[in-house]
């Protein structure tokens, strides 16, 4: 017996070249419905599939809402969330009432097998440790070395999560004066004009983590 | 029989990709020659094996793409270069200026895009209009979101309002409106919650 798998996104780019991929499995059956995630719950279920699969690609909330909408009419509804951007989604998709949240950088092999154990009723979400690891790969493996120190780039982080000097002066346990000299350095060796660019900066060229 | 066309992909969404990659392989007029997310990589495979075509991601990784097309034209004159999801005019427009042969919309389903790949290899040029916004971005109206983006330049209000052709003033009670809708103090911590909230691009 085959499983109908629906693959519900915004990009009919990504979600069309996704079900490409998963048709090669000769037991999935598997549509694609690409509108806008604020559409009637009738129209996403509609086929009843057995798993349906929610792409976040480039309105994660919008998903997340669109999840809840559906369990709330459907609570039997088997729902797998597709993390694009952000692998660290897990939790929250759990919490709104999808069975489970794989990243974009599985292999289909890996989403078959997640795909088969969700419609037989289990909870598939990346636990911290994947979590980890899948940050690791994105962000610290391939971090590119920068002009600051570690403790400029520590300062950094702060501005960057909107922490004032007095705040930071906390965080680092250094005196006000020297944060403020920190900023002077990093201002001066990155060539900008604000804290904010720099921190920007700093998170383009992937020196700090983003967010 | 004619040569087959060399396609290179640039995207971080491997699982998709290797959708297209598969599509690309039953095709015999289409030849994909390889896939990489890591700016450094795709130019050294570019280098060793030459290709017709580059697919390339919107925002790929560590690098700005309108700079990153200069780069590769002057290096591959040859070459053509096709963003895929573009989503922003600004965007769009540097990458036209960059030397970019078109793009490939997000809302271009699979059976569309090997014909555009043909056109595109015959020299023609592919700019269809943007597609629309998604839900999270209509919580602001478009010029909201076009002040949005000048501010996460880290441009002042008078230098928004003069590259807009409006008053401070303007740009003054937009940016009220806009941290009001997004509920938020600051002009920074607006630009971080779009970003969060997916109605600008990351970083």
């Amino acid at each position: 017996m085959s499983i109908h798998v629906k693959i519900v996104g915004t990009s009919e780019f990504i979600s069309g070249y996704l079900a490409v991929e998963l048709r090669r499995f000769k037991d999935l059956s598997v549509s694609t419905y690409c509108k806008n995630l604020t559409e009637p719950v009738e129209q996403i279920i509609e086929g009843s599939p057995d798993v349906l699969i929610l792409d976040m690609y480039q309105d994660g909330p919008a998903a997340l809402a669109l999840a809840d909408r559906v369990v709330e009419q459907v609570p039997e509804a088997k729902i797998l969330i597709l993390g694009i951007d952000d692998y660290h989604h897990g939790p929250s998709a759990v919490d709104a009432g999808a069975r489970g949240h794989v990243w974009i950088k599985k292999s289909a092999t890996e989403l078959r097998s997640i795909i088969e154990n969700i419609r037989q009723g289990q909870i598939v979400c990346p636990n911290e440790e994947e979590i980890r690891e899948m940050s690791k790969q994105v962000l610290e493996g391939r971090r590119p070395p920068s002009p600051l120190s570690k403790r400029h780039l520590r300062c950094l982080t702060l501005i960057a999560k909107g922490y004032t000097n007095k705040e930071i002066v906390r965080e680092l346990k250094c005196r006000p004066f020297t944060v403020k000299e920190h900023i002077r350095t990093i201002l001066k060796v990155l060539k900008v004009g604000s804290r904010y660019e720099a921190a920007d900066l700093a998170r383009k060229h992937r020196w700090i983590k983003a967010g | 029989m004619k040569t087959p066309i060399r396609i290179f992909v640039h995207h971080r969404h491997s699982l998709p990709i290797a959708g297209l990659i598969r599509q690309l392989e039953g095709d015999p007029r289409f030849r994909p020659i390889g896939v990489s997310d890591d700016a450094g990589e795709t130019l050294r495979m570019l280098v060793a094996q030459p290709a017709d075509i580059l697919l390339i991601e919107p925002r790929p990784r560590g690098v700005h793409l309108p700079e990153m097309i200069r780069k590769l034209k002057e290096k591959f004159p040859e070459l053509k270069i096709l963003p895929t999801e573009l989503d922003r005019e600004k965007h769009l427009r540097d990458c036209r200026a960059a030397g970019a042969s078109g793009y490939v919309p997000h809302n271009t389903p699979p059976v569309m895009v090997l014909p555009i790949l043909l056109r595109v290899h015959q020299g023609e040029e592919y700019w269809p209009k943007l597609p629309r916004a998604s839900a999270t971005r209509r919580i602001l109206t478009p010029r909201q979101i076009e002040i949005l983006e000048h501010v996460a330049e880290h441009e002042s209000n008078r230098e928004i309002g003069e590259k807009l052709g409006i008053s401070e003033l303007t740009v003054k009670t937009q940016m009220h409106e806009i941290q009001e809708k997004l509920a938020v103090e600051g002009r920074h911590r607006a630009v971080d919650c779009a970003r969060i909230l997916g109605i600008l691009p990351p970083l």
